[in-house]
């Protein structure tokens, strides 16, 4: 066998063996292929994820120095606070979840990218909470450079650094925003 | 006191306590002006975040041959469905869930008719207070019943096709919790 017609066959080998073991990706759910079921061979027909609403989730306020009509006027101010009160319990993860789609979907990748470290920072700070319970209070400040993480009156961290909080702050007043009325509501209406 | 320093009193007291009101959005209590880092900050608006969509599990079907619709499926056996849960979810809200909508989805005669196999099946999943996320929760139909398994153990049997049937509907009936589940587990 020559080397060239070799390495074909190595690697249609190959190929086929990954694509056995590949299995299907659902929300993030590796699934099998196959299952064997009483001694029979059963293949995976169909997957989905099956989602939930909620509704009334927190309310959001803004505290700023000076009253701001539009985003750029509530980043070139400091210092500033974002808070939710929580309308209903929810689980860090949930919580964490929220935060990085709103962040992906207002972020540019590069911008995302370089916030990256700060992002998980956030995540592990919130995932230590467990759970948010309905009347919790979460505020953002942003003091000094620095965002705190202040959940019912305490810090539970300090993340460095103006772009992680502008990243942060788009996420409500982003081109993206979660929700655009929340959005204008937090502009002043 | 004299009517214009009643009056006065009335006016002052009405300012004083409007200035201490602060904004109330949903029953919650926002203050007007806070103090953070030395600094005094004015509340610039506020609003309710108003619906988030949470993922509870990802289903799956499994079979022995392809399936394009319910009628194909219920011809199939063994079948699988398989819940990987991406929540946690306390086990009196799964109760509620598949009684509703297992009535969505069967007629009064075909849900009085397996109802001694869904107290069952009530019973058996009472006891766990909770599924975590991650855990995997598997309805296997094998040899005319439904073996309920989770996290690969197996939980209990539940005899009859009817009542697998039943069961089923809630993710392929004719009103299933999600309408794209359902076409994805049909393969769509």
């Amino acid at each position: 066998m020559n080397a060239l017609l070799r390495l074909t066959v190595v690697a249609s080998i190959a190929l086929c063996l990954a694509g056995i073991g590949r299995g299907a990706e659902v929300g993030g759910v590796k699934l099998d292929e196959k299952a064997t079921l009483a001694g029979q061979e059963l293949s995976l027909n169909g997957a989905g994820l099956r989602t939930r609403l909620v509704f009334k989730v927190y309310v959001a306020s803004l505290y700023l120095p000076q009253r701001a009509g539009d985003a750029q006027a509530v980043l070139g101010q400091a210092p500033r606070r974002i808070q939710l009160n929580m309308l209903r319990g929810l689980s860090a993860d949930q919580l964490v979840d929220a935060f990085n789609e709103g962040l992906d979907a207002n972020n540019s990748a590069s911008d995302l990218a370089a916030v990256k470290a700060q992002i998980d920072q956030l995540s592990g700070i919130m995932r230590a909470f467990k759970e948010v319970k309905e009347k919790d209070v979460i505020a953002l400040d942003f003091v000094d450079g620095t965002t705190r993480v202040v959940w019912n009156g305490e810090t539970k961290g300090t993340i460095v650094g103006a772009a992680f909080n502008q990243a942060l702050t788009r996420i409500w007043l982003g081109d993206k925003p979660v929700q655009p009325d929340l959005k204008k509501a937090l502009l002043g209406g | 006191m004299s009517s214009f320093r009643r009056v006065c009193a009335i006016v002052i007291a009405l300012f004083a306590a409007a200035s201490a009101v602060g904004a109330d959005v949903q029953g919650v209590r926002l203050e007007d002006r806070i103090s953070l880092g030395g600094h005094a900050l004015v509340l610039n608006g506020a609003g309710v975040r108003a619906k988030l969509v949470l993922k509870v599990y990802v289903v799956a079907l499994y079979l022995p041959r392809p399936a394009k619709d319910v009628r194909a499926v219920f011809a199939s056996a063994p079948r699988r469905i398989q819940m990987n849960m991406l929540m946690s979810v306390p086990s009196s809200e799964i109760v509620d869930a598949i009684i509703d909508t297992m009535a969505d989805n069967s007629s009064p005669a075909e849900l009085a008719a397996v109802k001694p196999q869904t107290d069952k099946l009530v019973a058996l999943i009472r006891p766990f207070k909770e599924v975590k996320k991650g855990d995997v929760v598997t309805l296997d139909f094998i040899g005319g019943g439904t073996n309920l398994g989770w996290n690969g153990k197996f939980r209990g049997r539940i005899p009859g096709e009817a009542f697998n049937r039943a069961l089923t509907r809630i993710w392929l009936g004719d009103k299933p919790v999600q309408t794209d589940l359902k076409q994805k587990l049909l393969g769509g």
